[in-house]
């Protein structure tokens, strides 16, 4: 009679095998030439595009890189983001942290981000040594409990 | 010494499989939850680091600098003027506006993305549009040669489809509706003058950031997205660790935590009578700490290899089915697309330690209080 432990190393084996050759075919798939993945990028040079067409609900969702400043309040005051899909997407990266506005050259209060009081509270947490900003909004910005408090 | 140390394994292996046997329905119970704790991690996984795979092979070709208006906080149409202070800066090799803009259509309930090509390519002609197999699925129109859009004054504009794009794209065309320049200004009233962004080419890519960086100061109503912002959009959207993927992480992660919360909060009166009589019949602790650390190793590895095939073949082969009424919100177009299966080994290390590594400490803490208890008063259930 074959011991368990033999037909469970042999299941184990066999299903770690399966993992390795998915790992194989996925890494083969992705070098390899494809001639849709070609057809797409001509699309994106042809036609501009600057989003992937995943989340049509709201203009902010379905390009979110364009969005303009992706937060509540932003159609008239009072007005929460009523779109689920805008629980999950954060605002974009440059919102937040633009390329070109690194250099000292632009001073902070020029840029668009002080006008979004989500924007400006996420800088908040993520740039300790970033002056506070004047919020328009009348929500008080939470401040995290682990962040010692500017001494007046 | 060595097959010594390998049967002494078996033996133990053995055991723990006759062991795990008599509590057949338990373990059974626990196995199925663990799978589909490692299935969802799976999935989520998966599915964000396929998105991103594709989002940055696809935009890796998109507008090197976008310019938008910004009025009173909100995207504005550009004035057409900005164009030659843009083609004035050292650096640029080509500017040029693009108009686009959105269509509700009450009749589906849908929002549609309306174009204007950037390139002459295609020849459109007045009257003719080209459209996404999305466009055609939900346009509440009667047949599907033309589409009849209700222009900015009420009046309606039939337009005629001169052509569908192939449903392959439908990740980047399926709401999209491509027309002519007349007719995309005589559907929304668009001034003349004007355009939705305007599309900057650089010469040097190094330069990038430095173009955008003088169209802010020359143009300080302007807002320069540079393409490697577009790219990192979509990186952190469909990052695991943020985002919209968080959002149903946490969900599995709680469940596990629930799993592991309950092994690690003492074992069953069976368990300790076992590891009591395992101790009186002369097993070291260590042994008895080796059996159930085995026993954990079973379990987590059966539930570990299930949940991740199952986790690969929902997304790759079921088009993540279950995952899509989550994602899809409330829209009313969705694009149908398939995934390519994008992943390795790092991210099968990372579902491994999230999920088998806990729940193997979770088990190890318990048996190892019991093992080192006196055999006598774990059998009576005093500890």
């Amino acid at each position: 009679m074959t011991r368990p432990s033999i037909v469970f190393l042999l299941l184990v084996s066999l299903g770690a095998m399966g993992l390795v050759g998915i790992c194989i075919h996925t890494s083969s798939l992705s070098s390899a030439p494809r001639s849709l993945e070609e057809q797409l990028k001509n699309l994106v040079i042809q036609y501009g595009l600057t989003d992937l067409c995943l989340f049509t609900e709201a203009r902010y969702t379905r390009h979110p890189s364009m969005a303009d400043l992706h937060s509540a309040f932003q159609d008239h005051p009072g007005a929460f983001d009523h779109f689920p899909t805008g629980s999950f997407i954060f605002p974009p990266p440059h919102l937040r942290h633009p390329v070109w506005s690194s250099s000292p050259s632009i001073p902070p209060g020029k840029t668009y981000q002080d006008l979004d009081s989500k924007v400006s509270s996420r800088l908040e947490f993520s740039e300790a040594s970033s002056p506070p900003t004047k919020f328009s909004s009348p929500f008080i910005p939470w401040t995290p409990f682990w962040r010692p408090q500017a001494r007046k | 010494m060595m097959l010594r140390w390998i049967r002494r394994q078996l033996n133990l292996l053995d055991f723990a499989l006759f062991s795990l046997r008599r509590r057949k329905a338990r373990n059974l119970a626990l196995v199925l939850v663990y799978t589909l704790v490692v299935f969802w991690l799976g999935s989520v996984i998966f599915f964000s680091r396929a998105m991103q795979n594709q989002a940055g092979k696809l935009l890796k070709d998109s507008p090197e600098i976008l310019v938008q208006r910004l009025c009173a906080g909100r995207h504005e149409l550009i004035p057409l003027e900005y164009l030659d202070q843009i083609r004035a800066i050292r650096g640029v090799q080509q500017a040029r506006e693009r108009l686009w803009g959105y269509y509700y259509d009450p009749g589906s309930q849908a929002n549609y993305t309306i174009m204007v090509e950037a390139s002459q390519g295609s020849g459109l002609e007045p009257g003719w549009i080209m459209v996404g197999s999305g466009v055609l699925r939900s346009f509440a129109a009667k047949d599907q040669e033309s589409l009849t859009f209700r222009s900015y004054r009420g009046d309606f504009l039939r337009l005629r489809v001169k052509e569908v794009f192939s449903s392959d794209s439908e990740l980047l065309t399926s709401d999209l509706i491509l027309m002519e320049q007349g007719d995309f200004k005589k559907l929304f009233g668009f001034p003349e003058g004007f355009a939705t962004d305007l599309v900057v080419e650089v010469r040097n890519p190094k330069e990038r950031s430095t173009v955008a960086e003088k169209i802010a100061q020359s143009l300080p109503d302007t807002r320069p997205i540079l393409r490697d912002e577009i790219l990192r959009t979509y990186q952190a959207l469909f990052d695991w660790r943020g985002g919209m993927a968080l959002m149903l992480l946490i969900s599995a992660v709680l469940a596990f935590l629930i799993l592991a919360w309950d092994k690690a909060t003492g074992l069953s009166a069976d368990e300790k009578k076992e590891i009591g009589i395992l101790k009186a019949t002369g097993w070291e602790t260590g042994d008895v700490m080796l059996l159930k650390a085995l026993e954990g190793m079973v379990l987590s590895l059966s539930a570990f290899l299930c949940g991740t095939l199952f986790a690969y073949l929902h997304v790759f082969h079921f088009s993540w089915i279950l995952m899509a009424p989550a994602l899809r919100g409330w829209a009313v177009l969705y694009p149908r697309f398939p995934l390519d299966p994008s992943f390795g080994p790092g991210d099968l290390a990372v579902l491994f330690f999230l999920t088998v590594a806990p729940y193997t400490v979770a088990t190890m803490v318990p048996c190892w209080k019991a093992a080192t208890t006196d055999p006598d008063r774990v059998m009576r259930g005093q500890i």
